[in-house]
């Protein structure tokens, strides 16, 4: 009784988990089915889910520039690792200097890094603008990832603390007696044990960074260095034609959600991970 | 008693070194731009008219407090970050206690619910105003064709209620995978042996998830918080491309005041007085996030 | 773990020597390349305006005809990209040598700091068969700041109403030659649009009329009617917008009543493609928005079933005209090369003709009129030469984005008449209207 009573209530877990999860990919499977449709059928009197005709003439030109298409994921695709790298480590590094190494100032330095956050950044743009014309870093990789890393890495710093802090000290002074450098003891102690936080911001720099519009439609003006998100807004018309949107969206999500099953296996384990369970 | 000292200095030694990379990168980034902008928001300037920027104290603050479109977006924004927080955390942690108690194969609802994540919020913007549109609407379509009931179909985006309302609900479908995520980490974070006590003790799911769940969730509080209250507070994206700020001003925020004071009436002084207001709106209402779910000891 | 860690480190070296090379920026045409007799001629625009301007094509011509020429076209993502190539004009270089921007309203910003050419003084462009009176007034009109022409136009759209034939024959709103009647004062375009308009089960199945609304584009819809109403949209000082007259009042009282009536449609606040699709859709009857929009009702409603009509007063008065057209930075170092590709090909017969039967983008040009299929373009071309173009105030652009809100907020029923007219005339008073 007691056994089928929680299969019951575990049935109902698993219904509403499944609205919710519908509820959140309806949206973009619209968008995707759309992309394969007519227009008369997106915005003619009948609209429909699924396309009646199905077509491609909405990535007719996108194949037609397939280089230039690439391109924008080559770069998309460079900006966006190297940046997540860079603020990894800093990040981690930085979140255990504030989690459990103490020094004078670090409390005021906590502030600044967080203040930075709050500020919008489009005001900054044309400083930062004018700073890379200077520096001749406009439409270069290097000009992007600079920025990039700078606007993830005070909430990644953010995280990292969070989770270093909830870390027991007991783990790290047995590192201590058993002679453990600082450096050590953030490498095979406090890593390991916080990689569900490390996990965390790499997904946050992943997809913040692969998402970003506002930097990149400022710094990379030509397709050299322009990121996905940018080139794929050029082919807005006067208005959104809804099937080619369809199409952007898809080709947009699709390197993630790949990366995302490739790598399933280890994220959802590096999330889920407790951090001293049994 | 000298081996305790040292042991700090080593400690204090070793955290500026850990923290130096990151400061450098953020002050070589930051600082120029952030001064910049403080310099230009006592001043007087249009960056395409005039030839430069011209002091003039704190006129700026002081008619940003005057200017009743200003004024107004920043009740809009705080209607907005308000509940938008209320409804992505409440939905964020229902889910990820859904999914930490849920057994059985929870990957394909776990795929689903983070992948909105991957879709850039401008993308996402467009894509629900489109769902949203009276018209051609995803939305009204499924209510009139779909459920037959035409007359609830309805202009969504030309009520000012319900455009907020639509507002909120796109900016909560994109984070609410994050949060979700977040919620989760924090959840298996909590020692099992609490969870294992208070079952021996005879406490019942519910009574288990209100007295020791949540009360040791704060950490997470505090992450989630702020990032919920950074998301509302300096939102952009939805509002701008779903409804211009339309009707009327009742969905213009903050950010969107600023944008178009920057970039399309070029007073970069003005401009910047008015980040620096949002900032610290923002400095302050995470402020007492933090202060409220701080633990002992901190 | 640990094979986590490792992938990491492999995947970062791996990339190093590819991330290195991208470091570089890649040679762009900033730099002229070997020392050949070719010349490159670099031009730009938004995406939209290269696809419907031929510019791809008008490149291909003229690389035919000019052998030694290479036209590079790049596109920009929005109009704030254009801003920054201030910052390279003012330092003598330039990215680009022709750029496609809006009007005179957009090129206002580069004019205090002599950034682009005068066409007139600099130029002495206006020459032989492109003297001024070849031009479209209206098209010239949008190019002009303080009077001197720093852009040369070379599409126009003007506002009128967009008319779906077959409703106003169900409605027997039909002269005796079968053709749809003109509504001659806005009480009257009122009255076509309550037939016009038909309900089921409480829900609007086909809507009298759909008006520009936008809080993008409302500035256009108020400048057309103002003008349609008065024949000129700046009160006695020849610079300041006149709202303050019984003229205006009666359209906004008249849009109010088609708005309380469901008669006139809200679609259009939040999305100014809403009405074009809605006409696309067989939905509304008239939509008052650029009259070029009837050949895109035309791909599916069949170009016989729609026309094109003047708004009230739009036929003596005039209306709203704008458009896109092109500047010369005084950066470049081949303005002559500019100009002649501009003569020769854009504004040229195979660019303006195309563009109108495809695209609905009016030439600017009159002699390419002829070219133009349908008859409606005529309606539309003596709308247009009666019409005035966007005050290049510096502060114009505080009124685009003020004054929709008030007239929303108005037609809502949250304030009134006379506190709207008031706002309105402040709004008007409070811009700064240097360089007209």
């Amino acid at each position: 009784m007691q056994l089928s009573k929680r299969k019951y209530t575990n049935a109902l877990l698993g219904f509403i988990l499944l609205i919710i999860s519908l509820s959140m990919a309806i949206p973009v499977l619209y968008a995707v089915v759309t992309s394969f449709k007519f227009e008369n059928e997106i915005i003619g009197s009948s609209p429909t889910f699924f396309p009646r005709k199905f077509t491609l003439t909405n990535y007719q030109y996108i194949f037609d520039h397939k280089d230039v298409y690439l391109r924008y994921y080559y770069n998309s695709i460079i900006i966006t690792i190297f940046s997540v790298l860079i603020n990894t480590v800093l990040a981690t590094m930085m979140g255990y200097a504030f989690a459990r190494l103490a020094f004078k100032g670090r409390d005021t330095i906590l502030g600044f890094i967080l203040f930075i956050i709050t500020f919008p950044l489009a005001v900054l743009l044309i400083p930062i603008y004018i700073m890379e014309y200077e520096a001749g870093l406009l439409n270069t990789h290097l000009g992007l990832i600079l920025p990039n890393v700078t606007t993830i890495l005070p909430f990644s710093v953010f995280i990292m603390r969070g989770i270093f802090k909830s870390i027991p000290i007991e783990l790290e002074q047995s590192a201590e007696i058993d002679g453990a450098s600082v450096f050590q003891t953030w490498w095979k102690v406090m890593l390991p044990i916080g990689i569900n936080g490390v996990s965390i911001t790499i997904i946050y720099g992943f997809y913040n960074i692969w998402g970003e519009y506002i930097l990149a439609k400022t710094l990379a003006t030509k397709a050299s260095a322009m990121p996905l998100t940018v080139g794929l807004t050029l082919l807005k018309g006067e208005g959104w034609n809804y099937g080619i949107l369809g199409a952007v969206i898809f080709l947009a999500i699709l390197p993630p959600i790949i990366i995302f099953v490739i790598f399933q296996k280890q994220l959802v384990e590096g999330l889920t991970r407790g951090a001293i369970k049994g | 008693m000298t081996k305790l000292r040292s042991k700090a200095r080593v400690k204090a030694r070793m955290g500026m070194f850990f923290t130096l990379p990151g400061l450098i990168f953020v002050i070589a980034f930051m600082i120029y731009p952030l001064f910049t902008s403080l310099y230009y928001s006592f001043t007087n300037y249009n960056y395409v008219y005039d030839v430069k920027p011209i002091f003039n104290g704190f006129q700026n603050y002081i008619a940003a407090f005057q200017d009743e479109t200003f004024v107004l977006t920043i009740k809009n924004t705080l209607v907005f970050a308000s509940t938008f927080f209320v409804s992505v955390m409440i939905l964020g942690l229902v889910t990820a206690l859904l999914l930490f108690y849920f057994k059985g194969k929870d990957n394909l609802y776990k795929t689903l619910i983070f992948m909105p994540i991957v879709v850039p919020l401008s993308l996402a913007a467009i894509l629900f105003n489109w769902i949203f549109a009276e018209n051609f609407g995803l939305l009204n379509f499924i209510i009139g064709d779909v459920f037959k009931l035409t007359q609830f179909t309805y202009g969504w985006l030309t009520n000012r209620v319900t455009a907020m309302g639509a507002i909120v609900s796109v900016t909560t479908w994109s984070s609410l995978g994050f949060i979700t995520i977040l919620f989760l980490a924090g959840l298996q974070g909590i020692s099992g042996d609490i969870l294992e006590a208070a079952k021996i003790d005879g406490a019942g799911t519910i009574g288990t998830i209100f007295k020791i769940i949540l009360p040791n969730l704060r950490e997470t509080y505090v992450i989630t918080g702020i990032w919920a209250i950074l998301r509302g507070l300096k939102i952009y994206a939805p509002p701008v491309v779903m409804t211009g700020g339309a009707p009327g001003n009742a969905t213009r925020v903050m950010y969107m005041h600023i944008y178009d004071n920057a970039f399309e009436f070029f007073e970069m002084g003005y401009a910047s007085a008015l980040g620096f207001i949002l900032s610290v709106i923002v400095l302050s209402i995470s402020f007492v996030n933090l202060k409220i779910n701080s633990s002992k000891g901190d | 773990m640990k094979k986590f860690f490792a992938l990491m480190l492999v995947v970062l070296i791996l990339s190093t020597s590819v991330f290195a090379a991208g470091a570089q920026e890649t040679p762009s045409a900033d730099q002229k390349t070997s020392a050949e007799t070719k010349q490159t001629l670099r031009i730009t625009g938004l995406s939209w305006q290269v696809q419907k301007i031929f510019i791809q094509q008008a490149a291909e011509a003229f690389m035919k005809d000019h052998p030694d020429v290479t036209v590079e076209i790049s596109t920009y993502a929005e109009p704030s990209v254009v801003a920054n190539y201030a910052i390279d004009w003012s330092r003598g270089k330039t990215p680009v040598d022709i750029a496609i921007v809006s009007g005179a309203q957009f090129a206002a910003q580069f004019v205090p700091k002599g950034l682009i050419y005068d066409f007139d003084k600099d130029l002495n462009f206006f020459t032989g068969d492109f003297s001024k009176d070849a031009f479209v007034n209206a098209g010239l009109e949008n190019g002009q700041v303080a009077g001197q022409q720093y852009v040369i136009p070379l599409i126009i759209e003007t506002y009128a109403v967009v008319v779906n034939k077959q409703m106003f024959k169900e409605a027997g709103l039909l002269d005796r030659n079968g053709d749809p009647l003109t509504p001659k004062t806005w009480e009257e375009f009122y009255q076509f649009a309550k037939k016009l308009t038909k309900t089921s089960g409480g829900q609007v199945v086909q809507q009298g009329a759909s008006i520009q609304w936008s809080s993008v584009n409302m500035y256009a819809a108020l400048l057309a009617v103002l003008r349609g109403a008065r024949g000129d949209i700046y009160g006695p000082d020849g610079l300041t917008l006149a709202f303050d007259n019984p003229e205006f009042r009666e359209i906004l009282r008249v849009w109010k009543k088609g708005v309380d009536e469901g008669v006139f449609s809200k679609e259009m606040y939040v999305d100014n493609m809403a009405g074009r699709n809605s006409l696309m859709a067989g939905k509304v009857a008239m939509l008052l928005d650029s009259g070029g929009r009837f050949i895109e009702g035309g791909q599916t409603l069949g170009i016989e079933n729609v026309t094109v009509m003047p708004f009230p007063g739009a036929d003596t008065g005039g209306s709203f005209g704008f458009g896109a057209g092109v500047i010369i930075p005084k950066s470049t170092e081949v303005p002559e090369l500019a100009m002649q590709f501009i003569k020769e090909q854009l504004l040229g017969e195979m660019v303006q003709t195309n563009t109108v039967n495809q695209y609905g983008k009016m030439p600017s040009m009159l002699r390419h009129y002829d070219g133009a299929d349908a008859p409606e373009w005529q309606v539309l071309k003596q709308i247009a030469d009666k019409s005035g173009a966007i005050p290049t105030y510096k502060d114009f652009a505080k009124f685009q984005k003020e004054a929709p809100p008030l007239v929303q907020n108005y037609l809502d029923g949250r304030i009134d008449l006379e506190t709207t007219i008031t706002r309105l005339q402040n709004l008007a008073i409070s811009l700064d209207k240097s360089l007209i």
